[in-house]
């Protein structure tokens, strides 16, 4: 005879777990210590809508297309939200234009010119930040890219690779952003200035179809907007 | 017990031996949850009262031998092991390789050197009276010693007559401390004193930074500064990272932009020249009124040449007084290819001092 099911013709009830129990049983790594926070606008293009820590972004686009600035977007809202970034290989960032896209720069190590010891320092940052954009400028090795994902990886944070083109990081990516054109408006021959930019992205998600996406980093009011996209589910 | 793991090639520096140290530390640990840091390479368990556990000391020692074999030998360190009571006598014990009987200390102590004690006022005197043993001394009289060596002489004699453990200055009391440093402890996810204080968070990146100075050098991790008086749309303020900038980061108001926005994302420290053209190719200045010259075509840097689609300025820079002469203006300037430059004139010739990446 069994203690517990001695009355198997009523129907067993469960007693209420008493609340204090409930709290301690929740999941014990909750949803928002799996990725990192983006900016609302940029949320919509990425896949769960948000960075996942230990993951490895990389954004591609020519030099002066706009693609650090939309790294920097991406990591704008961590940012500002108390998240310790990293930049490594930005020879001369504009601490302005930083700001400007929403950086908190009181939680912002550079690593300007980190010359041939990038990997170590690389490595060596993933242990104290939780995001970390790298600027490389050359085609990454195998090795050195297998170590940095798995680094990212174990120290759970997400990892943003900047390039001019996207083979330079030779693996494949959980999220890649490439930048297809750039366009600036508001100058014009003389007159007016600088005002907005749109891009027009490949946003390639791990598992998911390639979609084209419209970007204004930044727009006329200074914010990030997603002009429109194609093929994002039910959008 | 000690064990003492020694760098055999003494080549590594202090960060790496500590992490060895520190690794060395955890398998212990798996066998012996009691086995605590003395000082760097060194570190003490209480065997006699575990060693019936593992079948007795050798066995022990066996067994922790062979769990640190393939750590040590990694890194080329040796490792040495000894038993005796007390934290004092089992250090020597371990430098001598000494497994000292239960009850034997006394006798193993009397037989150390005077020098062990790493006294060398005492040693000094000793030797000059005669006394060359932990022995000879301890078996001078307490009040003796007092009167002629002073207090921490007494301390000593106590110690090498085995009537107090441990000798001060065998430890190292910031062991723990510099083992916690080079551990980094798991990502915080909830922020504790954002405003104000520092977060678990903030430690750790602060930690790594420094970590990254001492590998790298000092200017190899940098911070924005909020420096007055410093036009940040034209020169990047980035200094070395350092623990105390920190209140001045912390402080700092939002970033100036006396240029419209946005600002250009990079800032070339050292600013290239180039000249300006018209369609013509002549070259484009700016005339007394701050207009220019003539409208703009192309600009070359170096050897390449951008067509120029879009333009906006000059726009004035005007500085402090003092330094009028050097009135600047700046001009955005967007390439037929579609990226966007700053360029700023200082009365003799045009520079590229920004882009808009």
């Amino acid at each position: 005879m069994f203690a517990f099911s001695d009355d198997a013709n009523q129907p067993r009830r469960r007693p209420p777990v008493p609340s204090a129990l409930r709290d301690l049983a929740r999941p014990v790594v909750a949803a928002a210590a799996r990725t990192l926070p983006v900016t609302q606008s940029l949320s919509s293009i990425l896949p769960r809508g948000a960075l996942r820590r230990g993951s490895v972004s990389v954004v591609s686009g020519s030099q002066g297309s706009g693609a650090i600035s939309l790294a920097l977007a991406l990591a704008a809202e961590a940012s500002a939200q108390g998240h310790w970034c990293g930049v490594v290989g930005i020879s001369d960032p504009g601490a302005t234009a930083m700001s400007e896209v929403g950086m908190d720069l009181r939680r912002v190590l550079f690593t300007p010119e980190p010359s041939k010891r990038w990997l170590e320092v690389t490595a060596e940052l993933l242990d104290g930040v939780e995001l970390l954009i790298v600027r490389v400028q050359a085609a990454v090795a195998f090795s050195a890219a297998r170590r940095l994902s798995a680094r990212a990886r174990e120290r759970r944070a997400a990892l943003i690779i900047v390039t001019e083109h996207r083979q330079y990081w030779p693996l494949p990516a959980d999220l890649g952003l490439s930048i297809r054109s750039s366009t600036w408006m508001g100058i014009g021959r003389g007159d007016g200035h600088l005002r907005s930019r749109r891009l027009e992205l490949e946003v390639a998600a791990r598992g998911e179809h390639l979609r084209l996406v419209s970007v204004w980093v930044p727009s006329q009011d200074g914010a990030i907007l997603v002009a429109h996209g194609h093929g994002h589910g039910d959008a | 017990m000690v064990l003492w793991i020694r760098d055999a090639r003494s080549k590594s520096n202090d960060v790496a031996a500590l992490r060895i140290f520190a690794e060395a530390l955890s398998i212990v640990g798996q066998r012996c949850p009691f086995v605590e840091p003395v000082r760097l390479g060194v570190m003490a368990l209480p065997v006699r009262s575990v060693a019936r556990f593992f079948g007795g000391e050798l066995a022990i020692c066996d067994l922790l031998r062979d769990d640190l074999a393939e750590l040590l030998e990694h890194h080329a360190m040796e490792l040495h092991i000894g038993i005796a009571d007390g934290l004092f006598a089992a250090v020597l014990a371990a430098s001598h390789e000494e497994l000292v009987a239960a009850g034997e200390t006394p006798s193993f102590l009397a037989r150390q050197a005077i020098e062990r004690l790493h006294r060398p006022e005492i040693a000094e005197l000793c030797q000059r009276l005669g006394i060359r043993t932990l022995g000879a001394f301890a078996m001078l009289d307490e009040d003796r010693v007092l009167e002629r060596f002073g207090l921490d002489a007494v301390h000593c004699h106590r110690v090498a007559r085995g009537v107090e453990p441990e000798l001060v200055g065998v430890r190292d009391p910031d062991i723990i401390k510099r083992l916690h440093l080079l551990e980094a402890p798991e990502i915080a996810t909830t922020q504790v004193g954002f405003f104000g204080g520092t977060s678990a968070r903030d430690e750790r990146a602060q930690r790594i930074a420094i970590r990254l100075q001492s590998h790298f050098g000092a200017s190899s991790v940098q911070v924005a500064l909020d420096k007055p008086g410093r036009d940040p749309a034209e020169r990047a303020i980035f200094d070395a990272f350092a623990v105390e900038q920190q209140t001045v980061l912390h402080d700092s108001a939002p970033w100036p932009a006396r240029l419209p926005t946005p600002s250009p994302m990079t800032i070339f420290t050292r600013p290239r020249d180039i000249q300006l053209f018209d369609e013509f190719d002549q070259a484009i200045g700016i005339d007394g009124a701050g207009l220019l010259s003539a409208t703009p075509a192309v600009y070359r840097d170096g050897g390449s040449r951008y067509g120029i689609a879009a333009w906006a300025g000059p726009w004035p820079v005007t500085g402090p007084w003092w330094r009028q002469q050097q009135r600047k203006n700046r001009l955005q300037i967007l390439t037929s290819s579609g990226c966007a430059v700053l360029a700023s004139h200082d009365g003799r010739g045009w520079q590229l001092v920004g882009r808009y990446d």
